[in-house]
């Protein structure tokens, strides 16, 4: 009885917790979610397929997710409540780290999984954002700042990223020259692709989704890229990561 | 066999059934409540963790402050008092259902916190201490450690919540003041200590 009781539990805040869900907080289906419209097409596939060969090879995910404002909330309490509502790393890992940016509020965060507070360290993130993504921020480079910045992440969690500014600006730059190939690459592959972008790249709900497919858990796009719904692997946080504005 | 000694008999058996579907249940309840009372106590010892960890990250952060600010003697005094008191709490896992002792921890360590977000304003004024790397990775650390304290606090609250409701409730109610399950305590929400300090620089 005690185990149809608990089901009947389970099940009750299944039910409850997609009722209730909180509305502001977006359940995010890719890697990168853009509902600000910084991103072009091809930066924002850049991204996403840096951070899926790295989840690949490594299961530790990170997301990121660009809004215009924040609506009153605070960006800790907001990143955490993403973070918690999307369950971002591997259950019994916890190895998630997720990137707020809050446009207009000038403000982002990186809210670190549990799992990975004793490489991402509160000050390891905020160096992050100190030093890799706000000086490209500043100058209004925002996906120079969140290559930079997804690098250092990346690096960090690897245990290799020592805030140290000279190796870390190697490295991007290794980086980039991929990017740059890629770019290219993916310029040639679908140079009639880019023809129609105006809608919230990434966002599943969006009302402005053409049909192109790089709206989360649409079919997926013409070169048989982005699409595909990307979720979280039940992972949490216990508040870690750092904050920081432009 | 009489007729009579057939029904009570069976009188007797649908009494035992009643008496094991009782007991099933008393000890189905027992076991629940134990389940939530170790969610209590871990999401206790995680939340006395991020306490911790704040206690420890002062000394170096006022070492550090010391060098650049020793005028404001008035505010590093307030913290290293704040952390003293904090350090002569006693806490043991009684203190959940100790009113008294809960209310004095709860004030402690939100002087500690008050005393930490003055320190962290006055150091506005300081441009030099702001962009020296080892204090704003010990502001970030402090930063975290809050943040983690709001959350741990908040978790912590949710699983009183969820067993105190259990325990309340009848007939749960019974069986808990048999077995001697006791309400605990959680944190009241004062001023401004529900919310991150905002440190900001």
């Amino acid at each position: 009885m005690a185990k149809y009781f608990r089901y009947a539990i389970v099940a009750l805040v299944l039910v409850s917790s997609t009722i209730f869900a909180d509305e502001t907080i977006p359940q995010i289906h890719q890697r990168v979610t853009d509902y600000t419209n910084t991103l072009t097409y091809q930066e924002w596939r850049m991204l996403e397929k840096i951070l899926k060969e790295f989840e690949d090879s490594t299961s530790t995910q990170i997301a990121v997710l660009m809004v215009n404002s924040l609506e009153n909330e605070n960006i800790e309490e907001y990143a955490y409540k993403v973070f918690h509502q999307n369950q971002i790393g591997q259950e019994g890992k916890n190895n998630g780290v997720l990137l707020v940016i809050a446009k207009d509020n000038h403000q982002m965060r990186i809210e670190v999984g549990y799992g990975l507070e004793g490489v991402l360290t509160d000050a390891v993130a905020s160096r992050i954002i100190r030093n890799e993504i706000v000086p490209n921020f500043k100058e209004g480079n925002y996906f120079a700042g969140l290559v930079t910045g997804i690098d250092a992440i990346m690096r960090a969690t690897a245990g290799e990223y020592k805030a140290d500014n000279v190796a870390s600006q190697q490295s991007a730059g290794i980086l980039w020259i991929i990017i740059f190939v890629l770019l290219i690459l993916a310029a040639l592959y679908s140079r009639y692709a880019m023809a129609r972008q105006k809608h919230v790249i990434g966002g599943a709900n969006s009302y402005y989704y053409s049909g192109w497919g790089y709206g989360g858990g649409h079919r997926t796009s013409g070169d048989g890229f982005g699409g595909g719904s990307w979720s979280g692997g039940g992972g949490f946080s216990g508040g870690g990561g750092a904050t920081g504005s432009w | 066999m009489s007729k009579g000694r057939i029904i009570t008999l069976s009188i007797l058996g649908v009494l035992l059934i009643l008496l094991i579907i009782i007991i099933g249940w008393g000890v189905g309840v027992y076991n629940k409540l134990v389940g939530l009372d170790e969610g209590v106590r871990a999401a206790w010892s995680q939340m006395e963790n991020q306490y911790q960890r704040r206690y420890d990250l002062i000394p170096n952060l006022v070492e550090t402050v010391k060098g650049y600010a020793k005028q404001e003697k008035e505010v590093l005094i307030g913290v290293a008092e704040a952390r003293a008191s904090v350090g002569q709490l006693k806490v043991t896992p009684e203190i959940l259902q100790d009113p008294k002792a809960f209310a004095q921890f709860q004030q402690a360590q939100d002087g500690l916190g008050a005393a930490l977000s003055r320190l962290m304003v006055v150091m506005e004024k300081y441009p030099d201490l702001k962009s020296n790397e080892n204090f704003r990775d010990l502001q970030a650390q402090l930063e975290g450690t809050e943040n983690r304290i709001a959350v741990a606090r908040m978790q912590f609250n949710e699983k009183v919540q969820e067993y105190n409701t259990t325990l309340r409730r009848f007939p749960a109610s019974l069986i808990a003041g048999m077995t001697g399950f006791k309400e605990s305590q959680y944190f009241q929400a004062t001023s401004g200590a529900e919310k991150v300090p905002q440190v900001k620089f």
